[in-house]
């Protein structure tokens, strides 16, 4: 009796408290319930992160408890499309119906990983990277890749609805020719597929025979066959390219010599026709660089290659509404596009994860503006006390992003500038003089990269 | 965890301590204060702990050293005087040690508090030569005073006999539970939704260059930062004054919303009170105060206001700024505080454009930059801009122009007196709960995730 007094008493006391602890003890059981799935990437150490920190982190990524019992749902699913892909894989190599890419030559091992990758998915959005876990988006035409990739968003299974149909199966043949000892790497490097596909369109613009891989194709030049047919699709409307792009590479490699271009300088004209794609800071060259009148500009503060497609922020001239990049770049054709991103993702994945998706990035606006000459610009570097003081966002990391991006250039339509020639100093730091915080320029020091772009420009 | 914002004070330290504290019969929770405060230092100064305890046991001897000496003999007041003086030079002696330090190692070399327990040392010297503790306190409660952890950090600077640290004078009810965590929720608000988000601003302008910023943006700019500082400061000294609440002692105003003050003088007796308060009673008053004619008063509030300067920070600039402060106050003194009683809108005005510009010298440790953000304040007085974007005013206002807005609000008196009387009504608990949740969500996505905090 005097227990519940106390109780009562409490109650009437302490609302605010009391409110408190319940709503906190919520969070925490939310927490302990999602330790072992929605949160398990998360770290989690009992003695400095209470438990309903994870959920706060979750809510961060638009991860909510609710979540859960999807997750439990997307989990079931994905065992049973295993199942059955892998059932399907003991039946025959190659898959009449191409329902499910991952039925290729699924292992237990790889279930596993697909699993992973989709809870993954699930937490960080846009994170995943279907294609190195065999999701089927090789062959999806580009609406049903939105699709997607919505879907993806939505944290539900991607395998089963998406990529019905629209996936031509490589030969046998081909398939066998797929390098890496992974099994099911033949739903692999995507990127590379669609990117080579669409080198070879551009080549076909130009008269080139045959498309100029290089040094893209060089590391998974099985897979560029298995793939170029099925990417064909994609760019349907444009059909005229199918009878280049279905040349087996092997011709193609010997194309990349002839036909190639080098920077000159241009005056500020040259800008008229040109976008600019990337993060904080190529908004700052928005800002500063005096280029706002010419040039469009698709940026945003923390824009990644894992986002750039799929965040609403490009104001449509037209509605005034929100739109994509990929559908500003549908409603007007570009001479120039300018590419950089990658610092924000420096703490997330790999430089291999990272180039998969900025392949595939690259391979889509070759696709979206095919006349484009295409600038894969180096991340800008850090300065030397930031290089040595942060683990993550150091220059050793940006250089190994940047000698892989370097590689895509191809001399022809895709060119690679480093503006770190300008802005950094002797030892290849940013110059510490032109920034104050250790990422971005200062205002006035933007014209520096200007300039830069001023004396790297491609006349074809 | 020194950090009452962070989450392992939220949810590890606080919790288990509070949960101690009260299971601990009341007389033994002195002890449990001081060790959970020796707990919490230590956390945070692993090293310097040795230091806090050294003066604690240096300052005990020497109180009851002066103690010992009854008042009344003459020699034994020389004595007493003599034992006060060497307090006071070992206690202002250490502070000084280290902040010349930092001027040259930077604030690293500082120990957490410093200035803050010094400070409380010094008034406790002070007070008990005065025979204003009437009794020397044991040492245990002596060093609960110094230590304990609600104001180890930074302040508020309370005086022993503010604080109830004999144990019959200490109450404790779920009332008054309930009230410090009231002020500690509004005080995590404050700092974690308003100033924490308006100092991504400030550091966005740093980015830019100064002399890149349009002179709308460096008004923009000075006007978020006077309200970041108050609301850091504000918040977080609401969180250690509820904490002290919540713990049996008596709530410390240390803020009293300075912005709506009519005057510079007035502002700053309600911003950061103990600590004015403090130099008004052991520098200004012993120095004479304003007793002995207008000369000698100027003279006392160079003094006071050039000391103000060198305790915020090693730098010229905050010399500078404890000067500007001497001479508006000096001048409102002297001349226009008739005007700016008689006319209460011209003191707003006065005070809100001012002091604005005074925190621009607070803000800049670096002279030239300093002269290069005013002279973009005041572009007629030579500072010309260099690639300036004349909109980004537009974008900031826009970023950040939710945040400043509802920082105005907050700077309104009312508002918070009336959330504050109300704050047993059911909408303004669940209003505050939701603040608590919010401000714990965005303490977590600055905190422990790099890349929120770190986006380019």
């Amino acid at each position: 009796m005097k227990a519940i007094n106390h109780l009562k008493n409490f109650i009437k006391e302490c609302p605010l408290f009391l409110l408190l602890i319940v709503s906190g003890l919520l969070l925490t059981l939310a927490g302990a319930a999602g330790k072992n799935s929605i949160y398990k990437d998360y770290p989690y150490r009992a003695l400095t992160t209470p438990l309903l920190s994870l959920v706060m982190e979750g809510i961060g990524d638009g991860l909510f408890p609710l979540d859960m019992t999807e997750y439990r749902e997307l989990s079931r699913t994905q065992r049973h499309s295993a199942e059955l892909s892998q059932g399907a894989s003991d039946e025959s190599k190659a898959l009449e119906k191409g329902e499910t890419v991952s039925g290729e030559a699924v292992s237990q091992e790889q279930t596993a990983r697909a699993e992973e990758a989709a809870a993954q998915g699930s937490i960080q959005g846009t994170t995943l990277d279907p294609a190195k876990e065999g999701f089927p988006k090789a062959g999806v035409s580009s609406e049903e890749e939105r699709d997607g990739e919505a879907l993806i968003s939505k944290k539900l299974p991607p395998f089963t609805e998406s990529g019905s149909g629209a996936i031509i199966i490589p030969p046998p043949d081909q398939a066998a020719s797929t390098p890496g000892g992974l099994p099911g790497n033949g739903g692999l490097p995507l990127a590379e597929g669609g990117l080579s596909e669409t080198e070879g369109a551009a080549g076909t613009d130009k008269g080139i025979s045959g498309s100029s891989t290089g040094n893209v194709s060089g590391n998974s030049a099985g897979n560029v066959s298995g793939n170029s047919a099925g990417a064909v699709t994609e760019s349907g409307a444009e059909g005229s390219r199918d009878r280049i792009t279905q040349e087996p590479p092997s011709g193609a490699s010997e194309g990349t010599d002839s036909g190639t271009y080098d920077f000159r300088t241009v005056t500020e004209a040259y800008f008229d026709d040109a976008v600019f794609i990337g993060d904080s800071r190529t908004q700052g060259l928005l800002e500063y660089g005096g280029l706002e009148e010419r040039a469009d500009f698709f940026s945003r503060i923390s824009l990644t290659i894992y986002n750039v497609f799929t965040a609403r922020f490009v104001k449509d001239e037209e509605t005034g509404k929100k739109i994509t990049v990929e559908e500003a770049l549908m409603k007007k054709q570009y001479g120039k596009v300018y590419l950089m991103l990658g610092i924000n993702e420096l703490g997330t994945g790999t430089t291999k994860s990272f180039m998969e998706e900025y392949k595939k990035v690259v391979a889509r606006l070759r696709e979206l503006q095919p006349d484009a000459i295409l600038f894969v610009e180096g991340i800008m570097r850090v300065t030397g006390t930031k290089n040595e003081e942060d683990p993550i966002f150091n220059n050793t990391n940006i250089n190994e992003k940047n000698n892989e991006i370097a590689k895509l250039a191809d001399g022809k339509d895709i060119f690679y500038i480093d503006v770190n020639d300008a802005v950094c100093d002797e030892k290849g730091n940013l110059n510490s003089e032109y920034t104050v915080d250790d990422v971005h320029l200062k205002a006035q020091y933007y014209s520096i990269w200007k300039e830069f772009l001023l004396k790297h420009g491609i006349v074809r | 965890m020194v950090v009452f914002s962070g989450i392992e004070f939220l949810f590890r330290f606080l919790p288990i301590f509070l949960a101690v504290y009260y299971i601990t019969p009341p007389r033994y929770r002195n002890t449990t204060l001081l060790i959970g405060s020796i707990v919490f230092y230590a956390a945070g100064e692993p090293y310097f702990i040795v230091l806090l305890v050294f003066s604690v046991w240096m300052n005990y001897i020497l109180a009851k050293r002066i103690c010992f000496y009854e008042t009344g003999h003459r020699w034994k007041e020389r004595k007493r005087k003599d034992w006060l003086m060497m307090a006071l030079l070992i206690d202002a002696g250490l502070l000084a040690v280290f902040k010349i330090l930092s001027m040259f190692f930077g604030n690293a070399v500082l120990p957490l508090g410093l200035s803050f327990y010094i400070f409380k040392m010094i008034s406790f010297q002070a007070d008990i030569y005065r025979g204003e503790i009437k009794e020397m306190p044991t040492f245990k409660r002596t060093a609960v005073y110094f230590m304990m952890f609600p104001q180890i950090v930074s302040g508020p600077i309370m005086r022993y006999n503010e604080g109830a640290f004999t144990l019959e004078k200490r109450t404790y009810s779920l009332e008054k539970l309930e009230e410090g965590i009231w002020y500690f929720s509004a005080g995590l608000g404050t700092k974690v939704l308003l100033a924490d988000r308006l100092s991504i601003l400030w550091n966005n302008i740093a980015a830019i260059g100064y002399e890149s910023v349009s002179t709308p943006l460096a008004w923009l700019g000075a006007v978020s930062y006077s309200m970041q500082l108050y609301f850091d400061f504000w918040g977080y000294s609401l969180m250690a004054a509820g904490l002290g609440v919540m713990l049996g002692f008596p709530f410390i105003i240390n803020f009293n919303h300075p912005y709506a003050a009519r005057s510079v003088s007035e502002f700053w007796r309600r911003w950061h009170i103990t600590l004015g308060s403090w130099f008004k009673d052991y520098v200004y008053i012993p120095l004479g105060g304003s007793r002995e004619g207008k000369l000698k008063t100027v003279r006392n509030l160079l003094i006071v206001w050039l000391l103000t300067g060198i305790w915020h920070g090693g730098g010229l600039n905050f010399i500078l700024w404890g000067l500007v402060l001497f001479l508006l106050i000096v001048a409102e003194k002297l001349m226009l505080s008739r005007w700016l009683n008689q006319y209460p809108l011209l003191g707003r005005v006065w005070v809100l454009f001012l002091l604005p510009v005074t925190w621009m010298l607070f803000a800049h440790t670096d002279l030239r930059q300093m002269a290069v953000y005013l002279g973009r304040m005041f572009p007629f007085a030579g500072g010309a801009g260099v690639a300036v974007n004349s909109g980004d005013v537009v974008k900031y206002a826009g970023m950040f122009g939710g945040y400043l807005l509802a920082g105005i609000v907050w700077c309104i008196p009312g508002v918070f007196t009336f959330l504050e009387k109300n704050r047993k009504h059911p909408a303004v608990v669940l209003f505050t709960a939701v603040i608590f949740w919010l401000s714990v969500y965005g303490s977590v996505s600055m905190g422990n995730n790099p890349f929120m905090y770190l986006k380019f």
